[in-house]
């Protein structure tokens, strides 16, 4: 760099013109507008638990005895046990087993096994069991339930799981094997526990699914908490029945979160010391690999197959008399409609939130992130009956309006909205927009123009998660929607109900040809973001 | 004449004192460097120079400005400051021209030239202009950096620690790149590092930083010939610090007697010698003689191990010299010291910092 002779007179030219500088007060703290969102969001997403505190005192409890303690209840409450206890297991066993297999064996076609072990979440839980009471009408209650449940969940504990196996250090690996341990002990004793965060993760998310779904349970004909609720709903709206019994779904979601965290524990497990890992080696299946393609062609069949089929198959036997078109393009287009609007404005209620736990972490930050998580956890069931009872008794012109909908929806997608939010803020750091600052703009023109510009395509994702989330809502659409309302996902259910199958099948197609791409970019998002 | 002028600025997270009562001036013109290990609070205080973070008490003017006054303060795209952070902060999704533009006016007729301009004074070819951030290079980045806030022409200059990610030979290369641009340019400058050498070599000022305060500031060669304590001496450099008798202007220490300032107080003190004042000379029988015990070679320097002969319960000193000729290990030697030794203050001070 020999440019000295360039003088400092022609650098300092034309300074650009600056405005008269005037002290201004800083808002910091508890009076920062950011945190004032954030904690209105959080007192929002509140309302659901206060709802169900709320019916327990209100019934009184000899009410809640005489309601709750019935032989009926118990029935849930051993199916719901039962179910956890079965489904749980097989789908951890299922998914470690096809994650093992894609990321440590040197099984031919891995990337078509990867799409395969992932695909059953384009396709809505209700639409498997349409498939396999379909394929198999004698299927119903804890066998077909467990069955369904385990197929169409395993991808939520498969992608944590092949994500963290990919990242695992072989360097732990090959010490273990270099101090004598075969690969069956080496994967017992230093694969397995690496996995726990992983598994315990996407287990809960599987166990808070199987608590929440109405769709596949009431189709194979399996009572659970959900099923009943909706039903005493759908018989006498605002029923103490149907809130008390939400009220006892709430404390299975609770006890099942604490187990969770229990299992858990406070253990972490990262990585000593630095460098770059090295990548590990696939396993050589030799004489088992006819038993490895055995498993991930069955769990094809049987996770794929048998829905895709059924659907081919009534659409084959329906023609075209199935495709009312007026009918199935409005009920595409609000699907969408509603699908994305609820997106966005997840998106923007998740802001503050995300923006604190990048920018600004406290305790009370912590306290409000966890409002923005738990109410997601609760099933959809319980925040619809909560709006149903808020909109008739306090504010009636709400009730069944668009708008209820809408935050039912933000409400139930909340976490989704917060983490991608959250990922993609982490992408831009605050060094840029301080950069953007001390180059002019003033603070929000920098946020613009470089946070939200880097974070963009983070947060088309979480607005398309939260929009694969609302496509595939049943539960909640179905109390809370309007009259007239017209979505994919209820103008199936209503087929389903009248046993039209042939009639269901194109609204089962148009659901898993939108969820395909948003399926897909889940699974992208999955491969590069850290576990937890 | 103070340009900018820092008054008993201080800032809290929670129950710690990132800054503490700290003050300082810097003239027009100059180069200041304040250092420090990290956590001594260094970066705080050139985030709320910049106007990044909010103090709790304090104030901070520029040019007869007062920038923060208290929980009061400019904002930041107010106070034409620039700042060049230690990974440049570039903008990945704009090129390497947007970059330097951001901050010049959209509408401005000259932006192109100005934008060569700028090129040609941190030496980078016109083509890079169209890349990416990330298709350049650590030192590249630093330079369009440099640029990118050269462009608005601002009063002041802050560094943080802008070499510290670059290798060695890149690091100096910079630093000497850097120095000429601000000084032609007679931007005045503040840069933070944790770097002593760094500090020392770029500075005409040195501010010393530990645990949130401001413990000593001077000229380069003030600073570390004449600590304020036995932590900033040792942080500054490597040093030999002796308990001394001290004795109208004469030093009796094991080593010998040296030369201290006129006016330091008889008593015990602690004294300082930096390598540089020691050389090894043949032993003398009127000084005490040392032993080599142990001689190690790191390429410019060597590494002894002394052991004081006639006070075998004296600790081993450890000394780094440089030279061709080392006597080797056993061999006896003597000391002589060039200048004046330096008078820490009392060590029980300095420990309660």
């Amino acid at each position: 760099m020999t440019q000295a002779q360039l003088s400092a007179a022609s650098l300092l030219g034309d300074r650009v013109g600056r405005a008269p500088l005037s002290l201004r007060p800083q808002r910091r703290g508890l009076l920062s507008p950011v945190v004032l969102a954030a904690a209105v969001v959080s007192l929002i997403s509140l309302v659901p638990l206060g709802f169900v505190l709320w019916v327990a005192l209100d019934a009184g409890w000899d009410t809640v005895v005489r309601l709750v303690f019935r032989p009926r209840v118990g029935e849930f409450l051993v199916n719901t046990l039962l179910l956890e206890l079965l489904a749980v297991p097989l789908c951890i066993a299922l998914a470690v087993t096809l994650a093992w297999i894609t990321e440590r064996s040197d099984l031919p076609g891995i990337p078509l096994w990867r799409a395969v072990a992932v695909a059953p979440l384009a396709i809505p839980a209700f639409v498997h069991s349409y498939g396999w009471i379909s394929a198999a009408p004698s299927l119903h209650g804890l066998p077909g339930a467990v069955l369904v449940s385990v197929l169409a969940y395993s991808p939520f504990l498969y992608l944590p799981v092949a994500a963290q196996l990919r990242r695992l250090d072989p360097g732990l690996e090959n010490a273990a094997a270099s101090l004598g341990k075969t690969p069956p002990a080496v994967f017992a004793l230093v694969v397995l526990p690496q996995l726990r965060l992983a598994i315990c993760g996407g287990a809960l998310l599987v166990g808070l699914h199987l608590l929440a779904e109405y769709g596949l349970f009431a189709m194979i004909r399996f009572d659970t908490f959900a099923t009943a609720i909706v039903d005493q709903f759908q018989s006498s709206y605002n029923s103490p029945v149907a809130n008390l019994l939400g009220g006892v779904l709430v404390l299975c979601c609770i006890a099942l979160l604490a187990l969770e965290a229990l299992i858990r524990g406070s253990e972490r497990y990262a990585r000593v010391g630095s460098g770059a890992a090295q990548i590990a080696s696939r396993h050589h299946l030799g004489r088992a690999m006819p038993i490895a393609l055995a498993t991930v062609i069955l769990f094809a069949a049987l996770a794929l197959g048998v829905p895709l089929i059924t659907v081919a198959r009534w659409l084959w036997s329906g023609g075209w008399a199935v495709w009312p078109l007026e009918e199935i393009s409005a009920a595409f287009g609000q699907t969408l409609a509603l699908a994305f609007g609820g997106g966005i404005l997840a998106a923007l209620v998740a802001a503050p939130a995300a923006w604190l736990s990048v920018r600004a972490p406290s305790r009370l930050q912590r306290l409000i992130e966890a409002c923005h998580f738990y109410v997601g956890s609760l099933p959809g069931v319980v925040v619809a009956l909560a709006l149903v009872t808020i909109t008739v008794r306090i504010a009636l012109p709400l009730y069944q309006t668009y708008a209820t909908l809408i935050i039912a929806y933000v409400l139930l997608f909340l976490p989704r909205a917060v983490t991608a939010l959250r990922a993609s803020l982490a992408q831009a750091p605050v060094e840029l927009e301080w950069a953007a600052m001390a180059l002019g703009r003033p603070p929000l023109q920098a946020i613009w123009q470089v946070t939200v510009r880097l974070a963009a395509p983070g947060i088309a994702a979480g607005i398309a998660l939260v929009a694969l989330g609302i496509t595939n809502e049943l539960t909640a659409t179905l109390m809370l929607s309007p009259n007239g309302t017209r979505t994919l996902a209820t103008q199936f259910w209503i087929k389903t109900s009248e046993l039209d199958y042939a009639a269901a099948a194109p609204y089962a197609l148009m659901m898993i040809v939108l969820s395909l791409p948003l399926s897909l970019l889940l699974y992208t998002r999955a491969e590069k973001a850290p576990t937890r | 004449m103070s340009f900018l002028t820092v008054r008993a600025l201080s800032k809290h997270y929670g129950p710690v004192a990132a800054l503490d009562d700290v003050s300082l001036d810097v003239r027009q013109g100059s180069r200041t460097a304040i250092v420090g290990p990290s956590g001594s609070g260094k970066s705080t205080l050139l985030r709320i120079i910049a106007g990044f973070e909010a103090a709790d008490a304090g104030t901070v003017e520029l040019d007869n400005a007062t920038l923060v006054d208290g929980a009061n303060a400019v904002p930041a795209h107010l106070r034409g400051i620039g700042i060049v952070s230690q990974d440049g902060a570039l903008f990945p999704h704009l090129s390497i021209a947007d970059n330097i533009a951001f901050g010049l006016d959209r509408r401005s007729p000259d932006r192109k030239k100005r934008i060569a301009d700028l090129m040609a004074l941190i030496g980078l070819d016109l083509a890079m202009l169209e890349r990416r951030p990330h298709q350049l290079s650590g030192g590249q980045q630093q330079r369009v950096a440099l640029a990118r806030a050269l462009a608005r022409q601002p009063r002041l200059m802050l560094l943080d620690e802008p070499f510290s990610a670059l290798d060695t030979g890149l690091r100096e290369q910079m630093r000497q790149a850097v120095t000429q641009i601000l000084g032609d340019a007679g931007i005045t400058a503040v840069l933070v590092t944790h770097d002593q050498a760094e500090a020392l070599s770029f500075a005409d000022q040195v501010a010393l930083m530990r645990g949130g305060r401001l413990v000593q500031r001077g000229t380069p060669r003030d600073v570390y010939f004449h600590p304020a304590d036995r932590e900033t001496a040792l942080f500054l450099g490597d040093a030999l610090i002796l308990p001394a008798k001290l004795d109208g202007g004469t030093a009796s220490t094991p080593l010998g007697c040296f030369p201290v300032a006129k006016h330091e107080p008889s008593g015990m003190a602690q004294i300082l010698l930096r390598p540089e004042q020691i050389q090894l000379v043949p032993p003398d029988s009127g000084q005490p003689q040392l032993e080599i015990l142990h001689a190690a070679f790191s390429g410019a320097n060597w590494t002894l191990q002394l052991r004081l002969i006639d006070q075998p319960n004296h600790p081993p000193l450890h000394l780094r010299i440089s030279g061709v000729d080392i006597p080797s290990t056993g061999s006896h030697v003597g000391l002589a010291v060039k200048g004046v030794a330096h008078v820490l203050e009392e060590a029980e001070m300095s420990q309660q910092q």
